[in-house]
């Protein structure tokens, strides 16, 4: 589905197919989008108060925000960890606690802060891993091909034969509850995706002319790799990476809402809502704000690989 | 396929730590030598890994998945006892989400750039973004607490399926809310519209009966790849509003290390999932002449 | 002979952020009852919009304006509200496209779509109304009519695809037909079967015909009278043999010379119009035409010709006069005079 293909050049096209412009996810008026960068650049001006930007500019905002937060919690927090005040339970936020407090008397703000870190870990360990395990797969059934291809191909195959969360929930049946398992079985299911788009790219790339004569004049199998394809296949991994990113926070905060998480800190925004479940009925605060922090960081990188896609990928829109 | 996906299962599961005497003890540490090789007599564990592997799939065609290592009840009986439930909750959910996603689709592409598709739009970038687990925490919140229309948990009534259905079907009609006003955008976009409309057809015969049928080839595509993401949803929903079925099954199961329970689950989702896929393949036919025409070619 | 169709000074602009176009510009002519009007124009130049701000089609994209007058019959078209508008469009106006295959649904069946067309007149039961469709794709030369009715576009030929648009713009037996590039996208036997399918049905019906083409080869074999768009302007009208007898604008002149002629001497060779027609966006002030016409002078460069009447002719033209007398297309008036009757018959195209 091509999802813009009106040009500038719009006066000249005499049919109704002005009415097909170009859908972007957040709105805006796509003729300057999609026009090229020299006419970019002159409604570059216009654009920066754009609603447009302004949301782009929010989401790397928030993710500044979470990345410091697992960085450096302490920095953010008046405590140290996530101390308990057994005086001031199920405290309801704006009074002496900004976000209130839960049943175990914890400042909802400080285990946000401190919750962070388990979801920036599980974003970025899950997704490079399963960027990098599954771009080397479809790069190898891509370039290689044969029986390489078909036996990489059947496992994808049987990944993808399950929804991301079963495969994930196999894996964290069978290994222990920490947090790297945690990260290992999200992985897992990112996997497919890569192995795909990157096999379809490196299949795309082996067939260009500019690949024989490499082949020809000699050059070794890996450097032609790692000159022709895989910076061919940088934009769409980016893409991914940033989608996957999202995805992989709501699985791992899905798998502790389930108890299936590490039984040790670090803190998990999905276990706390799990914790707060039982006080909905009153205390609504404590299972509120950690669903709206991850809703606001899949929202952030969603933005953010809309954006990724518009800008490295001008062909594939 | 579903070969492979058997085989991941098993070997997954018992090449990993975790010993299964141990679990089916309960860590009883006073269990003697004897005793463990007689519950591996009993459940075949001390024969090779792939002789196991055989006697699992041989059973399991048999639709014999063993006996569950929790209750120590056949695992094919608790999981018809349960199946029920969740089948329910998935049917609402998925007629929820196309009615939600069609329907939203078609009246944010019709009131294009105005306030109804931009709230839309909204609406279904948070729908999609937002945890399942939380939208039904939140929806328990508002409709259960604060509104008390209906209840928190159970699973029976009528009125006990409303919110996970509905927090299902939130979840799932996200994208499909884009995707439907994205392709009927693309479709009005082409000259056979604006021949209907010369012809002089009214504008919602138009819409409903040329641009959505075209729109909704790429739209099925996406129905069954969400059913996927249903069923996967449907062990979230389940927890969350205590329901009974096959999601809170898994849960436990997987939380106790009950493995047969879990490579039975696993491998009726993983079917069920792969005919959905054939059944969308087929109604592309349907939906689609041209499809039609090279598949009988 | 009547008018059917009066149009003056219709003017479609089109704006957004960054322009204000005009895309059309003050253009007024008419149409005659059982009439064909061939309106020629490369590709950009307005004709298709012309056509659709007729039909009321352009209304739906709230960037594009419409002014001017439209009366069909005496009546204004352009003020109708869209419910009116719907009355016209199918039973009195119908309109035929250029992609004959794309301007049918794909997924519907072609006896479907023109039983739509004939329900719209709400007559007869649904055997009569089945009878209907099958008389019509049988009217425009639809061999196995039955046959057709169940098949999809994509399942038959291109041709057969423009019978079958006819055939449902025939449905509401308009007395005005649009033909929008019907033959462009067809093969050149085709193309011939077609033009003369619109003018048999001219002749049995009465009907009206406004045929947009590109192609000089087309309105010479097929129209009474020949519009000239250039730049989203009239440049010239009048009676096809008058048009190609003596144009009295060097744009049609230079039309007119890039037809390839069979009988013309070998040693002639196609004059092509150097230059292209300018985007909306930057034509060029006074006469759009001057950059690329052979007799312009300082005056066509700042003021921008108004129509003048010359004979049985209109044109836009400060020199008109000259360039009818220089005749510098002589050649079209071979031995025994020219005329309609000995313009070239094979495909030209510009």
């Amino acid at each position: 589905m091509s999802l813009g293909q009106t040009s500038i050049a719009y006066p000249n096209r005499e049919d109704g197919a002005l009415a097909s412009e170009a859908v972007s996810p957040l709105g805006g008026d796509l003729n300057e989008r999609s026009s090229p960068w020299w006419f970019r650049r002159r409604a570059l001006r216009r654009q920066i108060f754009h609603p447009n930007n302004f949301i782009l500019g929010l989401s790397c905002a928030v993710l500044a925000i979470v990345f410091l937060w697992a960085a450096v919690p302490s920095l953010f927090s008046p405590d140290t960890a996530v101390g308990a005040y057994p005086t001031q339970v199920l405290q309801p936020p704006l009074g002496k606690f900004f976000l209130g407090t839960d049943q175990y008397g914890r400042s909802i703000y400080a285990e946000l802060v401190y919750g962070a870190r388990s979801a920036v870990l599980i974003g970025v360990l899950a997704t490079a891993g399963s960027a990098i395990v599954g771009s080397l797969m479809g790069i190898a059934a891509g370039y290689i091909g044969g029986a390489t291809d078909m036996v990489i191909m059947r496992v994808v195959d049987v990944l993808l034969a399950l929804p991301g969360l079963f495969l994930a929930l196999i894996f964290v049946a069978a290994l222990p509850p920490n947090l790297m398992n945690l990260i290992i079985a999200v992985g897992v299911q990112g996997i497919p995706a890569y192995a795909r788009v990157l096999r379809a790219q490196a299949l795309q790339v082996r067939g260009r002319l500019y690949v024989d004569a490499a082949t020809v004049l000699g050059v070794a199998r890996w450097k032609i790799l790692a000159r022709h394809i895989v910076p061919n296949c940088l934009a769409p991994v980016l893409v991914l990476a940033a989608i996957g990113f999202g995805f992989a926070i709501i699985i791992g905060a899905t798998l502790a809402f389930l108890g299936l998480g590490p039984t040790t800190p670090p803190l998990n925004w999905g276990a706390l809502i799990a914790s707060g479940q039982g006080y909905v009925n009153q205390d609504w605060w404590i299972t509120t704000f950690p669903g709206l922090m991850i809703t606001a960081v899949v929202i952030a990188v969603n933005v953010l690989g809309d954006w990724l896609r518009d800008h490295m990928e001008p062909t594939s829109r | 396929m579903l070969v492979g996906v058997t085989a991941l299962i098993f070997f997954v599961l018992r090449a990993l730590p975790g010993n299964p005497v141990v679990l089916l003890t309960q860590g009883d540490p006073g269990i003697t030598q004897a005793q463990i090789r007689h519950i591996e007599d009993n459940y075949g564990l001390n024969k090779p890994l792939l002789v196991q592997y055989g006697t699992f799939i041989w059973h399991a065609l048999q639709g014999n998945f063993g006996v569950s290592y929790l209750t120590k009840e056949p695992v094919m009986s608790s999981i018809g006892a349960q199946a029920g439930a969740t089948v329910e909750l998935t049917a609402a959910a998925v007629v929820l989400t196309g009615v939600i996603g069609i329907g939203g689709g078609l009246l944010a592409a019709m009131f294009r750039d105005t306030w109804v598709d931009s709230s839309l739009r909204v609406l279904s970038l948070f729908g999609s973004a937002m945890p399942l687990f939380w939208t039904g925490v939140l929806l328990i919140l508002v409709f259960s607490f604060t509104w008390r229309l209906f209840p928190s948990s159970g699973s029976g009534t009528f009125s006990e399926l409303v919110l996970p259905a509905f927090s299902l079907a939130l979840a799932g009609s996200g994208l499909l809310v884009r995707l439907v006003r994205n392709s009927m955008l693309d479709v009005m976009g082409q000259e056979f519209v604006t021949a209907l409309r010369a012809k002089g057809l009214p504008e919602y015969q138009v819409l409903v009966r040329h641009v959505l049928r075209n729109a909704l080839v790429p739209a099925v595509t996406v129905l069954g790849v969400q059913i996927g993401a249903l069923l996967a949803g449907a062990v979230v929903t389940e927890t969350v509003f205590t329901r009974q079925g096959l999601g809170s099954m898994l849960v436990q199961a997987v939380q106790n290390k009950d493995y047969p329970t879990v490579q039975a689950l696993v491998l009726i989702i993983a079917t069920v999932y792969v005919i959905v896929n054939i059944l969308v393949d087929i109604s592309y036919a349907y939906l689609d002449p041209r499809v039609r025409t090279t598949l009988t070619k | 002979m009547t008018e059917l169709l009066e149009v003056e000074g219709l003017t479609v602009k089109f704006e957004s952020a960054a322009h204000h176009l005009e895309l059309v510009r003050d253009a007024s002519f008419e149409i005659g009852t059982g009439e064909v009007v061939a309106m020629v124009g490369e590709s950009g130049s307005g004709k298709s919009i012309t056509a659709r701000a007729i039909l009321g089609l352009l209304r739906r994209n709230h960037r594009m304006t419409v002014e001017g007058n439209a009366r069909l019959a005496g009546r204004e078209l352009l003020a109708l509200a869209e419910a009116e508008m719907r009355e016209v469009r199918g039973r009195r106006v119908s309109m035929i496209f250029q992609d004959p295959v794309g301007a049918l649904d794909p997924v519907v069946s072609i006896g479907a779509q023109v039983l739509e067309a004939v329900r719209r007149r709400r007559s007869g039961t649904r055997p009569e109304q089945r009878r209907r469709v099958i008389e019509l794709l049988a009217s425009v030369g639809i061999t196995d009519p039955e046959l057709r009715a169940k098949q999809f576009p994509h399942e038959v030929s291109g041709g057969m695809c423009q019978r079958a648009l006819i055939a449902i713009a025939l449905a509401g037996s308009p007395e005005l037909l649009i033909a929008d590039e019907p033959t462009t996208a067809l093969d050149v036997t085709v193309q011939a079967q077609v033009l003369d399918l619109l003018k048999r049905l001219r002749d049995e019906r009465q009907m009206s015909v406004l045929l947009i083409t590109h192609d000089m080869g087309v309105a010479a074999q097929t129209a009474d009278r020949v519009l000239i768009m250039y730049a989203g302007s009239l440049v010239e009208q009048g009676p096809t043999a008058d048009i190609f007898g003596h144009p009295c604008h060097p744009y049609t002149g230079g039309l007119i010379s890039a037809v390839p002629r069979v009988d013309a001497p070998r040693s002639r060779r196609l004059v092509a119009i150097p230059g292209s027609v300018p985007e909306a966006a930057d034509r060029p002030a006074g006469c759009a035409f001057h950059p690329r016409c052979p007799l312009a002078d300082d005056r066509c460069a700042t003021a921008m010709p108004g129509p003048r009447r010359l004979g049985n002719q209109i044109a836009a033209c400060h020199r008109a006069e000259e360039a009818r007398d220089s005749q510098v297309h002589r050649w079209q008036a071979g031995p025994g005079g020219g005329g309609a009757g000995r313009l070239p018959e094979e495909r030209a195209a510009l």
